[in-house]
């Protein structure tokens, strides 16, 4: 193998080695989309050809994003705090309340940031565009999307001054930058604008090599790098021999991209330095990877499989309380529960009233977030002095309406009709998927909190605890089901229908 | 012709009696400097006082001591009161000026001088930092817009006379780079002390630390 694509060697292990840090940052995710979007499974790359397979896969999808949407369809951006210094904060509306900036935050548009004395921000806006907001400055970004072909940003300059670099990644450019006084237009290289109170809006070139010298540190901050032969690192520092060849060589080049930059280029002297430049290269690469690792986290986080996400892993995960084998039985549960508003004497002889779980689960999340649906207010009790608590009696008809929570219900119940055979759910998939129903009910509803959306799945399986299944059961408090969540395994009670009366109830006096 | 007379007379006689109240400055009663006194509410002060129609001279110290990372940080009018005479920028035996008070562009220049330690010309040297010198040199500079040293500023116009300052310590800092000199003011045993990095200082080898946004470098982070 000859040193030059030793270098290659090196620079491309490093970089989808990195996908494993960036995978396990919070919220490292400067795209939000509601597309349907390529994505590769999280796993930690062993070999050499895993490593290699898996690069080209991240610049299959790299090319995938700098491709134009479909007419008619936006895809909301968000921009990733790269660096800081000094005393900086922002908040995400106007009206709420300023946040000291921490590295690798991410802003959504609407976005306000202020800098204080000596003090300066560096940021990731999107796909394209690199903003330095200097000391003394309040900024804000109204607008960050891709739509269409069209890649349109905005940056308001209220005070103080914003370096701007937008870069060419196939797409066309609608970057402004508006200040008070006017607005400007950015269409593909850099400047800086400056507005204050002595000078009005002031125009100048941007500060092309300290921006570039700040994404380098960043992007290279989160390679892990290749020690030798096949031994891996995971280590985030970065390596002064990794960094080198990294730099000097740059990762291979993504050629889609690269060529829509030499078509870019408006003579040839430019054609060859985004041929050749290893920023822009590794910038490019970065990028990919980035954009990955969020793909990996918003699906993981959001949308993947429900088991094993916060407030529902403790309950339904691989070491939860619910054993694999009775997941059905618990799935069982769940859809008679929301089934039945009231249940035959058998599942339960001394109350009948069903649609239990609705009630405790909405009990604990109106407790914990204050959330309610608009048919179930009626039930709010209590005062401003003892606290306000929500209490829905069982038996309480579901809500309906094209809602969050009554669609949610409504999805589990469909889902259960068209499942059932007459026999109890034997399969795990059949509680993921009501289970995913509850998911998107919580992301949705508290899109953006995660501390709001955990709580949601935490009351969802605190009810289930309650009502259908838990680790208290007699003999010796052995994971089971509850006496009424057995009882919802045979709501027929043996027969084709449901029957009134008792004797069919086997822990019944 | 002798209405005229009584006219001028009118005029004459209500401006000497107007004349009490033109010699008078602005003042604010609540200005942005006793909202946000503290050194963690600074990011609050600057967009309290971008709003505000005149500077006080409390505003004033309490920016450009920010400006200067004064240590411990002075939060009332009379710590910064002393701290400005610390610094030299209210001489012992002079009184200082009314808080609440629009401040001087001249007040304003002679801290600036301290803070860039700027050296001036002939009249500058001769008459020493005083209001009217002072002004005039940093007009010069291109500091401060052409105005005199009894005029006002408006919250937003003092907030960039600082940004055109913390540019000009900027510039100072890499004209001693490039000398492989110490910075001016920095050699004076005045002005501010040394800033965290900034873009301008940033070079590929050697990029900002990540612990910057911490407190103890550049203002206190809240």
């Amino acid at each position: 193998m000859t040193m030059h694509h030793a270098r290659h060697t090196v620079a491309a292990l490093s970089i989808a080695l990195t996908l494993g840090g960036l995978a396990g940052a919070d919220e490292n995710a400067p795209i939000e989309t509601a597309t349907t979007q390529q994505s590769l499974q999280p796993v930690v790359p062993l070999t050499r050809q895993a490593v290699q397979d898996r690069l080209a896969a991240l610049k299959k999808i790299a090319i995938e994003a700098a491709k134009a949407l479909p007419e008619g369809e936006t895809k909301v951006l968000r921009a990733i705090i790269m660096e800081l210094a000094g005393k900086v904060q922002w908040r995400q509306e106007s009206t709420g309340k300023w946040k000291s900036a921490a590295k690798d935050d991410i802003l959504k548009p609407g976005a306000m940031i202020r800098t204080g004395l000596h003090s300066w921000m560096m940021l990731r806006i999107g796909i394209n565009a690199n903003v330095l907001v200097d000391s003394g400055s309040r900024v804000s970004l109204p607008q960050i999307v891709h739509a269409g072909k069209t890649l349109k940003t905005t940056v308001q300059v209220q005070r103080g001054r914003a370096d701007v670099e937008v870069g060419h990644v196939g797409l066309t450019n609608d970057f402004s930058v508006l200040t008070p006084s006017g607005a400007l237009a950015v269409r593909g290289t850099g400047l800086a604008v400056s507005h204050n109170a002595l000078q009005g809006t002031q125009v100048f070139g941007s500060r092309t090599n300290a921006m570039n010298a700040i994404a380098m540190k960043y992007y290279g901050s989160k390679i892990a790098h290749l020690m030798s032969g096949e031994a891996m690192s995971t280590q985030r520092a970065p390596d002064p021999a990794a960094a080198e060849a990294f730099e000097t060589a740059g990762p291979a080049p993504l050629n889609a991209n690269e060529a829509q930059d030499q078509q870019d280029a408006p003579d040839q002297t430019s054609q060859a330095v985004s041929n050749t430049n290893p920023v822009n290269q590794a910038v490019r690469e970065l990028l990919a990877e980035q954009q990955e690792a969020i793909n990996e986290e918003i699906l993981e986080e959001e949308f993947g499989d429900p088991f094993i996400q916060d407030g529902f892993a403790w309950y339904f995960g691989p070491n939860g309380v619910v054993l694999p084998e009775h997941m059905g039985a618990v799935a069982t549960g769940l859809y008679w529960d929301m089934k039945l508003q009231f249940v035959p004497s058998h599942v339960d002889p001394y109350n009948p009233d069903g649609h239990r779980i609705a009630s405790v689960f909405e009990h604990d999340l109106f407790a914990s977030t204050g959330f309610v649906d608009p048919e179930r207010e009626q039930f709010i009790h209590g005062s401003e002095e003892q606290g306000w608590y929500l209490d829905v009696p069982w038996g309480t008809e579901l809500p309906t309406g094209d809602r969050p929570l009554p669609e949610t219900y409504q999805a589990i119940l469909e889902y259960g009709d068209a499942q059932w055979s007459g026999q109890p759910f034997t399969s795990a998939d059949d509680l993921r998927t009501m289970l995913t129903f509850v998911n998107e009910f919580c992301v949705t509803t508290f899109d953006g909190d995660g501390n709001k959306i955990e709580v949601c799945r935490q009351a969802f399986s605190n009810a289930m605890n309650a009502l259908i299944y838990n680790d208290m059961q007699p003999p010796g408090h052995h994971p089971g089901l509850t006496p009424y969540g057995q009882g919802l395994q045979d709501p027929y009670g043996g027969q084709g229908g449901f029957v009134s009366g008792d004797g069919d109830c086997p822990w019944c006096p | 012709m002798r209405s005229d007379h009584r006219l001028l007379l009118l005029v004459m006689a209500a401006t000497l009696m107007g004349g009490c109240t033109l010699g008078q400055r602005t003042t604010v009663d609540a200005p942005a400097s006793v909202q946000f006194p503290a050194d963690g509410d600074s990011l609050d002060f600057w967009d309290a006082l971008e709003t505000q129609s005149v500077t006080t001279n409390d505003d004033a110290l309490h920016g450009l001591l920010l400006l200067v990372h004064q240590q411990p940080p002075a939060n009332n009018w009379e710590e910064r009161v002393a701290a400005a005479r610390s610094r030299g920028w209210i001489q012992s035996d002079q009184e200082p000026p009314a808080p609440f008070e629009s401040a001087q562009i001249g007040f304003v220049a002679v801290c600036l001088c301290h803070v860039l330690d700027v050296q001036g010309g002939l009249s500058l040297r001769l008459w020493g930092r005083i209001p009217r010198y002072c002004t005039r040199e940093l007009v010069h500079m291109g500091v401060i817009p052409g105005i005199t040293e009894h005029e006002a500023l408006t919250g937003a116009e003092f907030i960039a006379l600082l940004g055109a300052a913390e540019q000009r310590q900027l510039i100072d800092r890499a004209w001693a780079a490039q000398t492989k000199e110490p910075p001016a003011a920095a050699s004076s045993g005045e002005g501010p002390a040394p800033a965290p990095d900034t873009p301008a200082s940033d070079s590929p080898s050697e990029p900002p630390a990540d612990n910057e946004s911490t407190a103890g470098e550049g203002e206190a982070t809240s």
